[in-house]
């Protein structure tokens, strides 16, 4: 199964990345890692896709990292449907300090626009 | 992943979902639960169709209900997993269709929660379900949504 | 503050404001084409929970099924389409209202002028009842529905449903 990985530079990301990496070696997908920084927090775009990298070797596996420019959700979204991708992975939310669970806009965006299968990841 | 949770309702999508599970379960050799609930108001409007039947002597009553589920739900992964290596496991429930799936991923430590959930408003908008909204965001774990889009239910 | 009406029906020609002449009007069998076209060219990244459909060839089938049933109006520049709005009749006796702004001619009132000749024009087809539902995030049209006189009737969900009563004309 090939599938795609959103990626952005936040804790909940890194779970995510880690998470797809473990299913992605019991199933065998081949995996392509998209990355987008989100300048309202001034991330760093080398950053993350450093830090990609370095958990992607460490796993032992061969994936592209792409980064993406423009509106993350919508890209993600025609990325996926462009290049045939069979799964989008994204985070699955994060939680309040109350202990209530929300999903980002970039999750909810993905969930109703997507024309792929996604998968939460958490 | 070693026993996911799969939600079945009688639509079409359904059927997307479940053989979408059943290959990658049996690709890491995961075992699947079938759920599929039956809601208290669905449950009153059998008994008062099957009451008014006159000479059929069918005594509907919650055991019944929650069996009937249960067999639908083994009925559709019968016909959707036949072929595949899969096990899995069919179980009925009666109540609320949100907290009775969450309560089965609990007694069953299920790991993967698979659910579908978009639907289309008249103007085509893709509209996601309250229950599936809900089902989403309270179950621990890494949930898969296909996104085939169905019809509003009339 | 919300304006409360009556609202505005069309045909109606108006200059929008890059100086524009924008003429509104009913849309007839014949503006099929002219919609598909706009659709096509249509940003992807405003996609509104799945429509316009991403892939070219299902939007043809999608205007044909909500073209069916309903009112319709669009807005048009120089010939072309650049807005279609519409109210599409559910099965409760209610309409759902969706409209879509071409890139090209957003920023500059249409969407407002196109709203209100659209509400105008269930005045004039005695509708009551209009729903519509809108991503959170979309800030713009949350602004625009609110501004006719639309109210949240349910926030629990990613998208947010509003409505509103029209009083009869």
């Amino acid at each position: 199964m090939r599938v795609l990985v959103g990626i952005e530079g936040s804790e909940e990301s890194s779970t995510v990345l880690r998470n797809a990496i473990e299913r992605a070696l019991e199933a065998d997908d081949e995996l392509t890692v998209a990355i987008f920084a989100k300048h309202e927090r001034d991330q760093d775009i080398d950053h993350i896709e450093a830090t990609v990298r370095d958990e992607l070797t460490a796993a032992g596996i061969d994936a592209a990292i792409h980064r993406i420019e423009g509106d993350p959700a919508s890209s993600l979204v025609a990325m996926a449907e462009r290049e045939g991708f069979d799964q989008l992975v994204i985070g699955g939310g994060r939680d309040t300090p109350l202990g209530k669970r929300y999903l980002g806009s970039i999750s909810e965006y993905v969930l109703l626009n997507a024309d792929v299968t996604v998968r939460l990841e958490r | 992943m070693e026993r996911a949770l799969v939600v079945v309702e009688a639509t079409a999508a359904t059927k997307d979902l479940l053989r979408e599970a059943g290959e990658l379960a049996t690709g890491v050799g995961a075992e699947l639960i079938l759920v599929h609930v039956t809601t208290e108001d669905e449950y009153a409007d059998r008994a008062d169709a099957l009451a008014k039947i006159p000479d059929v002597d069918v005594s509907y009553d919650v055991t019944r209900a929650r069996d009937g589920a249960g067999q639908f739900a083994r009925d559709v992964g019968n016909e959707v997993l036949q072929g595949l290596d899969v096990d899995f496991r069919a179980i009925g429930r009666l109540g609320d269709k949100v907290d009775e799936v969450l309560a089965v991923a609990d007694e069953f430590n299920c790991d993967h929660l698979f659910v579908t959930g978009r639907q289309r408003s008249p103007t085509g908008k893709a509209i996601f379900g309250d229950r599936a909204q809900r089902l989403i965001l309270n179950f621990n774990g890494p949930v898969t949504v296909t996104t085939v889009t169905e019809e509003t239910p009339a | 503050m919300a304006e409360t009406g009556p609202f505005p029906a069309p045909p109606a020609t108006s200059t929008d404001r890059e100086g524009r002449e924008i003429v509104v009007d009913f849309a007839t069998n014949d503006d099929l084409e002219g919609l598909v076209d706009m659709y096509a060219t249509f940003d992807p990244a405003q996609r509104a929970q799945g429509i316009p459909p991403a892939h070219p060839e299902r939007i043809e089938p999608w205007l044909k099924t909500v073209l069916d049933d309903g009112v319709h109006i669009i807005a048009s520049h120089d010939g072309c389409v650049i807005a279609h709005a519409m109210l599409v009749p559910d099965s409760d006796g209610s309409h759902e209202l969706a409209i879509f702004v071409h890139q090209d001619y957003q920023g500059a009132g249409n969407g407002r002028t196109l709203i209100r000749h659209l509400l105008g024009a269930a005045q004039v087809e005695a509708i009551e009842h209009i729903w519509l539902t809108v991503e959170r995030w979309n800030l713009p049209a949350l602004e625009l529905y609110k501004s006719v006189g639309f109210e949240t009737v349910q926030a629990d969900r990613f998208d947010l449903e509003m409505a509103m009563s029209l009083p009869g004309s």
